[in-house]
């Protein structure tokens, strides 16, 4: 199981790889934005992305819809751990297609509790 | 003083100002004094009036350049919906921001402290019993033991595992709770970048004012077209904008309607959702 942590926060990321690992995910890699995580995406290997919402260059909305787009990638689980707690945000990310929805700050239980409802979905 | 109220602009007021100045002089010719002192009080109370349009100007200037720091969907969005205060500026926003960012660094602050509050006792405790029982072993090693006293030191050798494991379970959550702690700085850095913006707009809109009022001469309504309100077009472009690049962590979450309040919010919106 290979993870890929999107966040313009390196202490968000090194959080959630923390936290992952704590999970007993030890695969992680990690990229700044949905512009530098997109090719990295491309490059075929990640199993489940966790992205932040607002960063710069490409937002994590716009990486979740190249995402859906992209018929190597659409079936990628999608987790989005993010600031952003408008109603019509996370409706919009819904629609989109995301997995799961985290807002911060968040607690270790939520995200254990988030990834694992988004396997047992998948299976 | 009829007439003064029509000095509009600059070329007007030097319009009339020759005019005046002609009768002005025309009254002198004439030995008409008091005529004469009438022409210069209107002149100069002209003058006032320019001056008065002027400052007026670009006071209307000043209030629109501060209200377009308001022309954020993010604000009027997330407060016409607090009666009272429709037209909250970025400004007061960006006050709100610091405060909330004095709050999580505080926060983060006194979650880290009182982990390691928590924690120290436990390493404390864990290197007392370690030392103790290293006494018993080495005491055990030295002498000839009796089975009874091999076998306490069993069981209090156990009893010590134990203690390691249990502190070792509490030492590994408050470690978390820290790590977690310090997902402030995410937080913070969106809120100051933020502000950092609206000080660089601000900045910005002062140069504009400062030139506005250089030329005070040549204004002639010119600035007051340049600030006009974006229509709504322009708005709802921005708002999608907004909406796809993000808005930042929310402030006062739980006192704004469309802003969900905590994670089980989210949960309770997506599964209204189907999730």
């Amino acid at each position: 199981m290979k993870i890929l942590i999107v966040d313009d926060f390196s202490t968000m990321r090194r959080i959630i790889k923390n936290l992952l690992r704590d999970l007993g995910f030890n695969n992680t890699v990690e990229a700044d934005d949905g512009s530098t995580a997109l090719p990295v995406l491309k490059n075929g290997g990640i199993d489940f992305l966790v992205t932040d919402w607002n960063m710069p260059g490409m937002s994590g909305l716009e990486l979740l819809e190249q995402v859906r787009a992209d018929p190597a990638l659409n079936k990628l689980p999608v987790l989005m751990v993010t600031a952003e707690a408008k109603r019509e945000q996370i409706i919009r990310a819904a629609q989109a297609g995301v997995n799961g929805y985290v807002v911060k700050p968040f607690t270790a239980a939520v995200l254990k509790e988030k990834i694992e409802k988004i396997f047992e979905r998948i299976g | 003083m009829a007439g003064l109220e029509e000095f509009t602009d600059l070329n007007s007021f030097e319009d009339q100002l020759q005019g005046r100045v002609k009768e002005l002089s025309t009254s002198l010719e004439n030995g008409d004094l008091s005529g004469a002192m009438a022409r210069l009080a209107e002149l100069s109370e002209a003058r006032n009036q320019l001056l008065y349009q002027e400052v007026g100007r670009l006071t209307r200037g000043l209030h629109e350049a501060i209200k377009a720091f308001n022309i954020d969907v993010e604000n009027s969005t997330a407060f016409q919906t607090s009666a009272s205060d429709t037209e909250i500026s970025e400004v007061a926003n960006a006050n709100e921001r610091l405060n909330y960012v004095l709050e999580l660094t505080e926060g983060a602050a006194n979650t880290t402290m009182d982990m390691v509050d928590a924690s120290m006792p436990v390493a404390e405790e864990i290197g007392e019993q370690a030392r103790l029982l290293r006494e018993d072993w080495k005491k055990m090693s030295d002498s000839k033991s009796t089975l009874a006293e091999i076998k306490d030191l069993g069981r209090s050798t156990e009893a010590f595992l134990q203690e390691i494991e249990n502190g070792t379970n509490i030492l590994h959550k408050n470690f978390t709770e820290i790590l977690l702690a310090q997902g402030f700085q995410d937080l913070t850095g969106q809120l100051i970048t933020r502000v950092i913006g609206l000080v660089n707009d601000v900045e910005s809109n002062l140069v504009n004012l400062v030139k506005v009022a250089g030329k005070v001469d040549s204004i002639t309504g010119r600035s007051q077209e340049e600030l006009v309100e974006p229509s709504s077009e322009e708005k709802a472009e921005e708002a999608e904008e907004k909406l796809v690049k993000g808005h930042g962590p929310q402030v006062h979450a739980e006192e704004v309607s469309d802003v969900v309040s905590g994670q089980d919010d989210v949960d309770d919106l997506l599964s209204s959702l189907g999730f």
